[in-house]
């Protein structure tokens, strides 16, 4: 039986990436402190800040509101806000959604929910039903997509609505090492390394334009597994049934690499999020994040001429994102 | 000796295995990636060095989704 590196009790897990095996308490407390390091690392949480905490019902953002609901008693004066976002998917949302709201009673919180279906009159199970619809119709013009590029621009979307429709100045999501080491490379992969700019870190915009809750990312410090072992270990409620449009995703094909290469050459998907973070600061030309976000501002937002929607701009006929895939899609 | 060894999705088998069989020997057996799996023997979380004992429950619960 191997002992734990910390304590001597017996060890419950082995971190191959760090070579460590650790006992159930020692590896809960170094997940914590994590959290509180990059708490530290990014300046996300302080006194007098409401924080939209998103749950799924899943295991990382468990972890995570367990995580801040410690954090935000020991600092004090810090308000969180479960909510949760329904894509619309039958058997998996709505089976997911119970754990979630599980655990916000289990932690003494409301949680308030959201659908895609109030906020942009379509279910993720309406939109792959027409998409493949029209798609099937040969219609002209109509350029099917995966459905996460649908679902993560709306989901990107309903999270900031979301959040200010509760009165948070700060929205709390559940990105692991693990999904920050394949956004990463899924960048590098499609020849986007712009993206690994000034955005994405775990901090977010510092002071976000208006219209915005600054995004942050209090699990960048642990890896997905880690969460799933820590929501076991604290006896956290969580489901791990898989999205079934999953399938369709590049994310996907990623994630099983890198998984791969963990397995080989433990310690990969750490160092990618340390090159990351190194190319980041690169990619900033030496600024910290907040001037490079502020450089990127000479840049106006625009509006969206449909919804009101503050956007990038990029999207065709002054639309945001969302209101140009629901009009694609012949829901507007 | 014998285990019953499970996905912690439903499916479970048992596996007739020699003395002094460890958690990580099933792993490797079963080609399975141990970076992405929630291990527990008899409900507790274990540790891949654990040695098997007759009537073990071993559950290798694969976290691929969901956040």
């Amino acid at each position: 039986m191997s002992a734990c590196l910390k304590c001597g009790l017996p060890a419950a897990m082995r971190m191959e990436y760090t070579m460590q095996d650790l006992c159930g308490g020692c590896f809960t407390a170094q997940f914590e402190r994590r959290v509180a390091k990059t708490n530290r690392d990014f300046s996300l949480l302080r006194r007098g800040d409401i924080v939209a905490v998103g749950v799924s019902g899943g295991k990382d953002s468990a972890a995570m509101l367990y995580c801040l609901d410690k954090m935000a008693k020991r600092i004090g004066g810090i308000t969180l806000k479960p909510i949760l976002i329904d894509e619309g998917i039958e058997g998996y949302r709505n089976v997911a959604a119970l754990k979630a709201q599980e655990l916000c009673s289990q932690l003494g919180y409301t949680l308030q929910t959201f659908s895609y279906k109030e906020l942009f009159s379509a279910s993720m199970d309406e939109v792959m039903a027409r998409r493949d619809e029209l798609a099937q119709e040969g219609k002209e013009g109509f350029t099917p997509r995966i459905s996460c590029t649908y679902c993560g621009v709306f989901r990107k979307q309903a999270l900031n609505k979301a959040a200010l429709g509760v009165g948070a100045n700060k929205l709390a999501v559940g990105h692991n090492a693990d999904d920050t080491a394949q956004t990463f490379m899924m960048n590098l992969m499609r020849s986007e390394p712009a993206r690994n700019g000034p955005m994405g870190s775990a901090g977010g915009e510092e002071e976000p334009q208006e219209g915005f809750a600054r995004r942050v990312k209090p699990l960048v410090y642990n890896l997905e597994i880690e969460c799933a072992l820590f929501c076991k270990l604290k006896n956290l409620p969580f489901h791990l049934g898989g999205c079934p449009y999953a399938g369709e995703s590049f994310r996907g094909y990623v994630k099983d690499f890198l998984n791969g290469a963990e397995k080989n050459y433990p310690g990969t998907k750490f160092n990618l999020l340390h090159s990351f973070l190194e190319i980041q600061k690169g990619l900033n030309g030496g600024k910290s994040q907040k001037s490079a976000i502020a450089a990127s501002r000479e840049i106006p937002m625009a509006q969206c001429t449909r919804c009101g929607e503050k956007h990038s701009g990029r999207s065709t006929g002054g639309l945001c994102k969302a209101c140009e895939f629901l009009t694609e899609l012949q829901f507007a | 000796m014998k285990i019953r060894v499970s996905n912690g999705l439903g499916k479970t088998e048992d596996e007739g295995l020699e003395l002094g069989t460890t958690v990580q020997d099933v792993i490797d057996s079963r080609n399975l990636n141990g970076q992405t799996l929630l291990i527990s023997v008899n409900g507790k979380i274990a540790h891949p060095s654990t040695e098997l004992k007759e009537g073990d429950e071993l559950e290798l619960l694969g976290v691929i989704y969901g956040g």
